[in-house]
């Protein structure tokens, strides 16, 4: 009986993980497969077609093309976003975790990012707006970085102070007895030892920026549009280029993925980071 | 020459005092050992030594100069700690290099140094090495060549040794003090281990409860330990410690009375107080004790007996509640249950002031 029991269970649990498979995949497979069709194939919903480049051709060679732009701005806004959340979380939790402070400015600040990082994005993004416009911000890239710096620093400070705070204590201390002062033992020792903490902070803040879409819709002009959000304007009033939007979302999808599969071990260890030791 | 001065130093956390007022007076090229029980307060004043936390109270000289407030870095001293504390990321060379790096010496000065270091230590071919890929041992031999490279004023010992395997913490040991006597340092060593204390330091710092109970040359401390903490602390197996009544002197004798049955007699080194209404604590040590069935002064029955080979210690119960511990070299074929007599001579019972703890 036990066994029948534990089998069905473990059928069941395998049905769960198919299902969740699919439920993510199918879609997908379904942008990927539309992005090599033509419109009147999306539209007639065709299961066997030739697969053609057209949309990819038109994404970013035609005339009026400017994908490419669109995922430069995506490329340049992410990066920067992340190169400037890691330098502050990591010198934020250094002072945080490892410099003599009173413990309710610890846990007052802790407390404060968490809670940023619980409320929803779109609370933010009208008086990000208004402020940056007051200050002529609101089109450019400094702008857009601002935010997403703001918007995902809680997280990056929590990964990188989940590995500070792994750091022996004595290894600081034999720092300073070789010579280290505050700087130069966050700058020699601290920071190398936190690699794999920046490492995986670094790929999350990445992606989530890469990914944002109603912060750039809202802080972003023509010229610096990022790729979400320029796929969104494919869907214009009297024509949906269905195919346009999926080779689009395809391309936007490539350089996350690729960084997912590459720090993956990374991202999963800076998670689970103070949880398991 | 005094090159680590220590004048009512005092350090607290918060409300709580750990050091009550430590004055010592480190020699140059001495071996200093501070030992006692978890939280009597020795690493703490080595961290106070080492600069890693700030003096409440007094004042820390190191070779004539207040050093109070002077960074770690300023202060000229090496530091092992009990975790080795080697810097994961770099390799064992620039581990050992990293002190002279910081201080802009010349690289090929540095390489020397540290070959000369890995040399002395037997790590000439581990160099390119990280950390993680050492054993425990090498570890420990790492963290002392970071601390010889530098040729410090003063090197300080946290606890080092006692993240080794019994053999090999022997075998360190005796390198620990020949390295010591080659460098003609002055070396300050923590550990709750009193046989290492023993065997290594020129003198030996008992503290307990953030005061220094006794100091001086191990066998000193050894043979008239000032109190019942180091007679308890020093000595392995513990010396036997067992409450009596001085009942009456006899010249140069003591008659001591034990609450728990039987008599023992002491030489008298001071005036003690009246027969009769000293209470005190007779202190025999385990070699001291000779098993003697003619005896009638301290009757026993043996529990349990461990065999070292060169010698048994054979652990006994007066009454029912007060052990003892004898050792003996006989081949004694003793078995749990047995009664033996114990006798022992008057010179070699200790005996304290049951009060105060004070030695009489």
């Amino acid at each position: 009986m036990a066994s029948f029991a534990s089998a069905g269970l473990r059928l069941a649990g395998r049905g769960v993980v198919f299902g969740y498979t699919l439920l993510i995949l199918a879609p997908f497979v379904w942008i990927a497969l539309s992005s090599f069709k033509s419109q009147i194939q999306i539209l007639t919903n065709a299961m066997v077609f030739e697969p053609v480049l057209d949309n990819y051709i038109e994404l970013l060679f035609s005339k009026s093309a400017s994908f490419h732009r669109n995922i430069a701005n995506s490329l340049v806004v992410a990066a920067a976003s992340t190169v400037l959340a890691l330098a502050i979380a990591a010198s934020a939790a250094f002072t945080l975790v490892r410099l003599p402070l009173p413990n309710w400015l610890r846990a007052a600040v802790f407390s404060w990012a968490l809670l940023f990082h619980m409320l929803p994005t779109i609370t933010f993004v009208g008086p990000w707006y208004v402020m940056l416009n007051s200050v002529g911000l609101s089109n450019g890239y400094v702008g857009l970085v601002l935010a997403n710096v703001t918007h995902h620093l809680p997280m990056a400070l929590w990964i990188v102070a989940a590995f500070m705070r792994d750091i022996p204590e004595e290894i600081l201390d034999a720092a300073r007895i070789d010579g280290c002062d505050e700087r130069s033992s966050f700058m020699r020792i601290v920071l190398p030892l936190v690699m794999p903490g920046l490492a995986a902070a670094g790929a999350l803040v990445f992606l989530f920026s890469w990914n944002d879409f109603i912060v750039a819709l809202n802080l972003t002009a023509a010229a610096t549009r990022t790729a979400p959000v320029a796929i969104a304007t494919f869907a214009q009033e009297h024509d949906v280029k269905y195919g346009e939007m999926a080779a689009g979302a395809m391309l936007t999808t490539l350089p996350a993925l690729l960084l997912l599969l590459l720090g993956q071990r990374l991202i999963v260890r800076g998670l689970l980071s103070g949880a398991v030791k | 020459m005094v090159m680590v001065g220590y004048e009512g130093v005092r350090k607290r956390f918060g409300s709580v005092e750990v050091l009550k007022g430590i004055d010592l007076a480190v020699q140059s090229g001495e071996f200093v050992a501070l030992v006692g029980p978890s939280g009597c307060g020795k690493s703490t004043l080595l961290r106070l030594t080492a600069g890693l936390d700030a003096v409440s109270d007094g004042r820390v000289t190191i070779d004539g100069r207040i050093a109070n407030d002077l960074p770690p870095q300023e202060r000229d001293i090496a530091m092992v700690f009990q975790s080795y504390a080697l810097y994961p990321h770099m390799t064992v060379g620039n581990n050992m290099g990293f002190a002279l790096k910081m201080r802009k010496q010349p690289a090929a000065d540095i390489a020397q140094r540290v070959q000369a270091a890995a040399l002395t230590l037997g790590l000439d071919g581990l160099l390119d090495r990280l950390p993680k890929e050492l054993s425990g041992g090498q570890r420990q031999r790492v963290a002392m060549g970071r601390a010889i490279v530098r040729a410090p004023k003063v090197f300080l010992f946290d606890e080092p040794l006692s993240n080794l395997d019994a053999k090999l913490r022997v075998h360190t040991r005796i390198e620990v003090r020949e390295l010591h006597d080659r460098l003609g340092a002055t070396s300050i060593y923590v550990t709750h281990d009193q046989v290492e204390a023993m065997t290594l330091a020129d003198r030996i710092v008992v503290m307990h409860d953030g005061v220094i109970q006794q100091a001086g040359p191990p066998l000193a401390l050894y043979d008239r330990p000032d109190n019942l903490f180091v007679a308890g602390f020093i000595g392995s197996p513990p010396m036997n410690l067992l409450d009596g009544r001085i009942e009456g002197q006899d010249g140069n004798s003591l008659r001591v009375a034990l609450d728990i049955g039987g008599h023992l007699v002491a030489a008298a080194s001071g005036g003690p107080a009246p027969a009769g209404t000293n209470a005190v604590v007779a202190g025999v040590r385990a070699e001291d004790l000779r098993l003697d069935n003619e005896s009638t002064a301290l009757q026993c029955r043996v529990r349990a007996i461990e065999q070292l080979g060169h010698e048994s210690h054979v652990h006994a119960l007066m009454g029912s509640t007060t052990r003892i511990c004898v050792t003996t070299r006989e081949r004694t074929g003793l078995r749990p249950g047995d009664a033996i007599g114990l006798s022992v001579a008057p010179e070699r019972v200790h005996l304290f002031d049951r009060a105060s703890g004070r030695r009489l």
